[in-house]
């Protein structure tokens, strides 16, 4: 059930919020839990079990993990110093052990459900070309609703558990209710149980406050979603499937634009998700803060899908920079290298991990692995690179403090983070190469018309809808102006006379019913990050 | 923030529900004055209701197999019968029910006829009951039908196809090849609750309007088959209401896949509905009390249309028809 139905918005949120306040604070969550699972069982039907599996080997694992804590806490104390070491570190192989249980169980249900064909279809190719006889057969798999965010969320509860940042939850349904929280459960955000869990248990009362945010920042979400992100499917659309027939202007318009459709898609989604969830008093975290105002490609992923990014961060990153062979080849590095290289090798090839994750997360084709790749090797170069550019910038005599070179640096992200795109949006790796090309081939209109021309006939687009577009722009980009100076704009808006704020928000809802792009010839759009 | 009262709650509210009736107001009266605005789905409400009050006996509903196969002019010029296609491409059951209310706000039919083809419609249940919030938002509330022509007014684009009382003329040849597909069976092909409960809604709607209702099963080798037969004939005899399968009847319609199918054996074409419409004529002059109103100066239109209606068939048909892609989009739903 797409976030952008009236199905979701009206009968089911509002059902949900309605049992969910009527219900003594304390039984509030088994509301939540309800409307969870039918909305899987909707999405999802039987697939839901495999959801419940996931549940059961975190939950499993986790109290064995708390389990062997207990005892050796329990005989920590009658134990001589020299021997408290040696059982702790027995303590800690054993829930190692129990962690990598349950994250191959889990992320094996991950890479067999989304990866086993792109596998299966790479492997014959190769014996193919290898003259090998043998074939691995293709099986048509269906994806359970949310796999790759909840699977994520999964290894982060039970890694967590063991690194004694959460606690262990006894209640099955409790941690169920993590996983399948139906706010979160199509895109996230990739949430922790330190955060969510403990929002998921905190009683919570009815606050005017956080209700009308809640549904104010729903409304917002559906105008990025709905108005602005799935008015430029069609233009998109036509430029990517039919690449071939389009060069120059149209190809950077059809990059520039699919940039700006899939972050309104993905913060519509997750602006919807987290006004949802606000409606109960749940808070999520934030999974955007301006992406398009970093000065740095690193800066950008701090910024954009924040949770996928700090997920990577916390439970690929880490973990390889800490093992024994990275310690190794840091201590290596050391001995042979200056001190900038000495810690700036080890940590890039441990960034090759976090990267390849960051591709393949995303999906089963090449276009994606590469699409990992390519921010790998300009952060592996701009890392590297640095101090010759230190130079270069010292000789040129640049005052890095200027607000030019901030502007410069954004300017460069947003080329950088553009061209990304076009390789993740591309039809498939030899599609974002050609698209690449064309961008240099001067646009002959030939027997597409102008521009404009051309635009109405294949897209039904105008001079008024491209306006439309500009204007769309330009309050997405002051929205996000005001949150980088630190202005909360519902706090703002509610401020403000009573007239002025009524109108605002009426006006707000009246678009979405007028301008969205929902009933005869559209069909609700699916979110785009709902099929990674 | 402090709530801001019930008073003022209530009033907000009361005022956003006055600017959506008032949106409402608005959109309905632009579809009646600006019909050519609208996308083709859409069109069908706006025109019908246009309809002079009461002027229409046979309203012809269903999916894109309805419209397909029944054309009301030559049901006119023929017979003297007032009929009304008032399907839509890729229409499901809840569909054709507000379309059909939609219909006798302003029409008192004797006959509705409901192709069959709608009935086996299953997108599954949450796409039934989205789509029928959608239906019942449109249907109460405008301005969540015709939302969309914004952007025809904006954009100067036309959706716009001419239609002769809901009937499009398409005249493209793609003929069917298979052979027979009436291949008999006992079994019959299950239909969803969800379509059973608006089936019998549609029943009770039209015994309300005092119309009666019938079945039938236009010609269609892709879409119809003995298990569909049967099912139509036992919802025929639970609940009385006759059904007529024009697919036994091929032969006697003179139907000629090679010349009759729109896109291989999905949808007639002109001369396929004219067929089928030539044949209906005289089952439902034989079989119903409809009154043939040639000649009544009440319904001069009708001749008037007829005219533009022949003249537009000669045009199409002098036209090399198999260039254009006749098919809407909406249609390969169907």
């Amino acid at each position: 059930m797409p976030y952008n139905t009236w199905f979701y918005l009206l009968p089911f949120l509002g059902t949900s919020l309605l049992i969910y306040y009527l219900m003594p604070p304390r039984h509030r969550w088994t509301v939540l839990l309800c409307a969870s699972i039918l909305f899987y069982l909707i999405a999802s039907g039987k697939l839901i079990l495999v959801l419940a599996f996931t549940t059961l080997v975190i939950w499993g694992g986790a109290l064995r993990i708390e389990a062997h804590r207990k005892t050796y806490l329990e005989i920590k104390d009658t134990l001589p110093k020299n021997e408290r070491k040696e059982h702790k570190a027995r303590m800690e192989r054993q829930n190692g052990r129990v962690v990598f249980a349950a994250c191959v169980i889990i992320l094996g249900i991950l890479f067999f459900t989304k990866y086993y064909n792109f596998v299966g279809s790479n492997l014959n190719l190769l014996m193919e070309s290898l003259h090998i006889g043998a074939r691995i057969p293709a099986l048509r798999l269906v994806m359970p609703l949310g796999i790759s965010f909840y699977t994520l969320s999964a290894v982060s509860y039970v890694t967590d558990v063991s690194r004694e940042r959460c606690p262990a939850e006894r209640n099955f349904f409790r941690l169920f209710l993590f996983l399948i929280f139906f706010p979160v459960i199509t895109e996230g955000p990739i949430s922790r149980y330190q955060q969510l869990g403990t929002e998921l248990k905190t009683e919570h009362r009815f606050n005017y406050q956080e209700f009308c945010f809640g549904a104010q920042l729903i409304v917002w979400g559906l105008i990025q979603k709905v108005i602005f992100a799935d008015w430029l499917n069609r233009y998109v659309r036509e430029v990517f499937k039919y690449y071939k027939n389009y060069s120059g202007i149209i190809v950077i318009l059809g990059m520039l634009i699919y940039t700006f459709q899939i972050y309104m898609d993905f913060d519509g989604c997750v602006n919807i998700a987290r006004g949802s969830a606000q409606m109960f008093g749940i808070r999520l975290t934030e999974n955007f803060r301006q992406p398009f105002f970093s000065t740095s490609a690193a800066e950008f992923w701090r910024r954009w899908h924040i949770s996928l990014g700090a997920w990577l961060k916390d439970y690929v990153f880490y973990p390889i920079s800490l093992s024994r062979f990275f310690q190794k080849l840091s201590k290596a590095c050391r001995k042979h290298m200056n001190r900038y290289y000495a810690s700036a090798v080890p940590t890039s090839a441990a960034l090759l991990g976090v990267w390849l994750g960051n591709g393949i997360w995303h999906g089963a084709e090449w276009k994606y692995i590469f699409y990992g790749i390519y921010y790998y090797i300009i952060l592996f170069a701009s890392r590297m690179l640095e101090p010759v550019f230190d130079k270069i910038c010292a000789k040129l005599k640049i005052d890095r403090k200027r607000k030019a070179w901030h502007h410069f640096q954004v300017a460069r992200t947003f080329v950088i983070v553009n061209i990304g795109m076009l390789i993740f949006r591309a039809e498939n790796l030899g599609a974002a190469g050609y698209m690449l090309k064309s961008m240099f081939v001067p646009w002959d209109a030939g027997e597409y018309g102008s521009l404009l021309r051309w635009s109405k006939i294949e897209c039904n687009y105008a001079a008024a809808v491209w306006a439309g577009m500009v204007v769309a722009v330009i309050l997405v980009f002051f929205v996000g102006l005001a949150h980088e100076k630190g202005i909360r704009i519902r706090e703002s808006i509610a401020a403000m006379p009573v007239c002025l704020r009524w109108a605002i928000y009426m006006g707000a809802v009246l678009a979405v019913v007028i301008f969205g792009a929902y009933g005869p010839g559209f069909g609700e759009i699916d979110f785009i990050y709902a099929g990674f | 923030m402090k709530p801001e009262g019930k008073r003022r709650y209530f009033l907000f509210f009361l005022i956003l529900a006055a600017g959506i009736v008032l949106l409402s107001a608005g959109a309905e009266l632009l579809a009646r004055t600006n019909p050519e605005r609208l996308r083709t789905r859409n069109l069908n409400y706006s025109l019908l209701k246009k309809e002079k009050e009461n002027s229409i006996d046979v309203l012809v509903a269903g999916d894109s197999e309805s419209y397909s196969s029944v054309s009301p002019m030559d049901l006119w010029e023929k017979f003297g019968i007032t009929a009304y296609d008032i399907g839509q491409s890729g229409q499901q059951i809840q569909g054709t029910y507000y379309m059909l209310k939609t219909a006798f706000q302003t029409q008192s039919p004797k006959l509705v006829l409901l192709e069959g083809n709608t009935i086996f419609r299953n997108p599954g249940e949450l796409k039934y009951f989205e789509n029928l919030l959608l239906e019942e938002l449109g249907y109460y509330v405008p301005v969540f039908r015709y939302h969309n022509m914004w952007e025809t007014f904006v954009t100067g684009e036309r959706d716009w196809r001419v239609t002769y009382k809901g009937f499009k003329i398409r005249t493209k040849i793609d003929p069917y090849m298979d052979g027979d597909y009436m291949v008999e069976t006992e079994k019959s092909k299950d239909i969803s609750p969800f379509v059973e409960k608006y089936l019998k809604k549609i029943i009770r709607l039209c015994e309300a309007h005092g119309a009666e209702l019938m079945l039938y099963s236009a010609p269609s080798p892709k879409n119809h088959t003995f298990k569909r037969h049967n099912k139509l004939m036992e919802i025929s005899e639970e609940t009385g209401i006759p059904y007529l399968d024009l697919n036994m009847r091929i032969d006697e319609l003179k139907i000629l896949w090679d010349e009759d199918s729109l896109d291989g054996g999905d949808h007639l074409n002109l001369s396929g509905a004219v067929k089928v419409t030539d044949w209906l004529g005289d089952y439902l002059t034989d079989q119903y009390d409809l009154p043939d109103h040639r000649g009544d100066d009440q319904y001069a239109d009708w001749d008037a249309l007829l005219v533009e209606y022949r003249k537009a068939v000669e045009e199409e048909t002098a036209e090399d028809a198999s260039d254009e892609d006749e098919t809407d989009e909406a249609d390969l739903e169907a």
